[in-house]
């Protein structure tokens, strides 16, 4: 019970903790931010008049949706990199590709949904005007989309702040990689593992937060 | 301001209610090893990635650990039956009355048996250093500046912990000693270190000309044994008086001839 | 100035024009009557090629725009369109809206632009609006916003998909007064509508549609008074 907590075990790991949760935000932050310009290109590749143009995002979001991204993690930092590389990259590396490819292709999706969900009449008042589509999209579509896509970014990032203690797994020195150090050198289960999930939550709380407030700013079209 | 003071009662709530489902659980759940029938089946958790110790050969799970403890419990009469379970948490599954028994390359140590109950020795092992032809790596002093990959939470992690300190970014933790041994191989970490048995055997099967593998003079003689939850004396002895026929009728010598462990 | 032949297009198995001829010349307004699903806006959209052209010609100042290498950009630049759901980019202002492609595509600089937007809002009665978004106009407002917009580019020819369709009654007076005004001032418009008194009044010419064709052209007096065709006669004496 609660009593029985080793408090001098939490205390000595403590500061291992801080680390990795500031590893996790920082993986998470970046991951999402690359995350962003991948599910743009592949979202809007996947809207394209041309099926060739379509296939490759196509293959890439419907295989990055529908595998797990733990095997996506082992996969790109055991074979994959490897093999471009000829020898394994730092586990943040990985970790980032992983997780920012995971990211982009729901992001994609996020983008995709976004951008049919503005009304076709927009875009053909941009082109009627002789906008290019890509200026049409820049200035009218995408600026509108997003800020309808503003929930279900933040959605996406909450998941991927979660996500990211997968990669323990590599040994990325991410909050979850000391929890189970503390576990595998304690025997200790609560100790470690409650207070992270706790470190978890705040971090979640706090971005549902700021998603809340970019929303409130800037979503009222 | 409101708000904040919601946030924070749920998360007490939270903890509380947990707390709650812990104590509940702690005051009903030690009778599992009390029942003893005359041959009651022990549960015995291991991690099966560790050849040649044990191993998944299909659904089964096999090596050097089954068939000592297996032999221990036939002289000792009681049965085991093994449970693959990953070495992250496996000594939480004692804790737990999840599993009766870890037999799963498990080094006596100090620390350990501050928190475990060990029966007697069944194995002589010592740590080794493996790293790739080319860049040897032979000494624990070498190992220093070095990135070294080992398996979370075992003696391997203990030796290079102890070296670095817990919170290195040089060590590279991983689930199992496979994995490990994998990122040495990719060239991720300059070397991994070990139980012997378990290198000897990767290396052999992967490539023996591509790995060089070494014991530093300080690593100590290290025993293996089995593992019973802190306090499970009646356990823990049926386990050892089996352990000492084997080593008496020479079925242990047997079974480490097999394995290629000769003394 | 805009000259079709043959402009056949499908949607699909569907045939929506089976064959359009005319001719659309400089400084005149040519209204397009007729009843729903008769082709109008198909084939108003086809003129700066919002729908793809099945097959036929449109030339518009000497381009075939159905030549699928033909630079649509610059045609549009010179072809101003008018929605019947006013299109408004609804997240810039109507300042914004309205100076937005003479930066981006003319190149024109910022103070040039709002100037000219200015004063297009002055000539289109919403000079206080500037700075409002769209959503805080009424349909009539935002109406006579969108036909700034498209003057802002100083377009040679305005085309007019339905702009009243889509009005409360009480609003539709305001926008035929502006787009009256441009007749006026010789603004070559093709004007696809409802509102027969204004195709009457401004209409240098009338088009009537149906199924596919244009089943008959001529000055409206002649139109509305003497319709030659029999189909025409018919729709007319259901709206008139």
């Amino acid at each position: 019970m609660f009593a029985d907590i080793r408090w001098d075990a939490l205390q000595e790991y403590f500061p291992l903790f801080l680390k990795g949760i500031l590893m996790t935000a920082e993986i998470t932050v970046i991951s999402v931010a690359i995350g962003v310009v991948l599910g743009l290109f592949a979202g809007m590749g996947r809207i394209s008049h041309n099926p060739i143009v379509r296939l490759i995002p196509n293959i890439y979001v419907g295989f990055f949706r529908g595998t797990p991204l733990f095997v996506q993690i082992l996969l790109i930092h055991f074979a994959v990199l490897p093999a471009i590389f000829g020898k394994s990259p730092a586990a943040m590396v990985s970790g980032i590709v992983a997780l920012s490819l995971n990211a982009g292709a729901y992001i994609a999706e996020i983008f995709r949904a976004g951008i049919q969900s503005i009304d076709r009449g927009q875009m053909e008042a941009a082109r009627s005007l002789g906008l290019s589509y890509s200026q049409s999209m820049f200035h009218i579509i995408l600026p509108q989309a997003v800020r309808r896509m503003l929930p279900p970014l933040g959605n996406e990032a909450i998941m991927l702040l979660k996500d990211s203690s997968l990669l323990a797994a590599i040994s990325l020195p991410e909050v979850t990689y000391y929890a189970k150090l503390m576990a595998g050198k304690t025997y200790l289960a609560w100790e470690p593992y409650l207070t992270i999930a706790l470190m978890y939550l705040v971090l979640t709380l706090l971005l549902a937060r700021l998603v809340k407030f970019l929303e409130r700013k800037y979503g009222t079209v | 301001m409101k708000k904040n003071w919601k946030t924070l009662m749920l998360m007490g709530t939270m903890v509380l209610g947990m707390g709650l489902f812990t104590a509940g659980c702690g005051s009903s759940s030690t009778t599992a090893d009390g029942g003893n029938g005359a041959d009651k089946t022990y549960v015995v958790g291991t991690d099966a990635s560790y050849a040649p110790f044990e191993s998944m050969n299909g659904e089964k799970i096999e090596g050097f650990d089954m068939d000592v403890l297996s032999a221990a419990a036939d002289a000792g009469g009681f049965k085991v039956q093994f449970q693959n379970t990953p070495w992250d948490g496996i000594f939480l599954t004692l804790k737990n009355n999840d599993r009766d028994i870890v037999a799963s390359a498990v080094t006596i140590t100090d620390e350990r048996k501050k928190e475990l109950d060990f029966s007697d020795p069944y194995f002589e092992a010592t740590q080794m250093i493996v790293s790739k032809k080319g860049a040897e790596l032979k000494t624990l002093a070498e190992l220093k500046d070095k990135k070294i990959a080992v398996q979370n939470g075992t003696t391997g992690d203990e030796v290079v912990t102890k070296m670095l300190g817990k919170g290195s970014p040089n060590i590279k933790r991983f689930e199992n000693m496979p994995l490990a041994l994998l990122e040495l191989k990719n060239g991720g970490v300059d070397a991994a270190v070990g139980d012997n048995g378990v290198v000897l055997e990767y290396v052999k099967n992967n490539g023996a000309g591509e790995f060089v593998t070494s014991v530093d003079s300080s690593f100590e003689k290290e025993h293996y044994g089995f593992v019973v939850k802190k306090g499970n004396t009646e356990l823990q002895k049926k386990i050892n008086d089996g352990l000492k026929k084997i080593k008496e009728n020479g079925k242990l010598d047997e079974i480490n001839k097999k394995y290629g462990f000769s003394k | 100035m805009i000259t079709v032949r043959n402009l056949h297009k499908s949607f699909g198995s569907l045939e929506v024009l089976k064959g359009v001829d005319c001719e659309i010349r400089e400084g005149e307004v040519v209204c397009v009557i007729g009843p729903s699903g008769s082709g109008k806006s198909t084939f108003l959209r086809c003129l700066n090629r919002l729908e793809e052209i099945t097959s036929g010609e449109v030339i518009v100042f000497d381009t075939n725009i159905a030549d699928p290498k033909a630079d649509l950009n610059a045609i549009r630049t010179e072809v101003g369109m008018v929605f019947q759901r006013f299109n408004l980019f609804p997240h810039k202002t109507v300042l914004d809206n309205i100076t937005l492609a003479p930066q981006k595509v003319r190149r024109t600089d910022k103070a040039q632009a709002e100037a000219n937007a200015r004063e297009l809002l002055r000539k289109v009665g919403l000079s206080d609006k500037a700075n409002a978004y769209p959503n805080q106009l009424s349909g009539g407002q935002q109406q006579r916003v969108a036909i700034a917009r498209a003057l802002a580019m100083n377009p040679k020819v305005l085309l007019f998909d339905e702009p009243t369709s889509a009005l409360d009654p009480e609003m539709v007076g305001e926008v035929l007064d502006v787009m009256k005004q441009l007749a006026k001032e010789g603004m070559t418009m093709v004007v696809v509508t409802h509102e027969m008194g204004f195709a009457r009044e401004v209409g240098d010419r009338v088009f009537f549609m149906d199924q596919g064709y244009i089943m008959e052209e001529g000055v409206p007096e002649q139109i509305f008074a003497n319709p030659q065709n029999e189909r025409t006669q018919n729709f007319l004496s259901k709206v008139l």
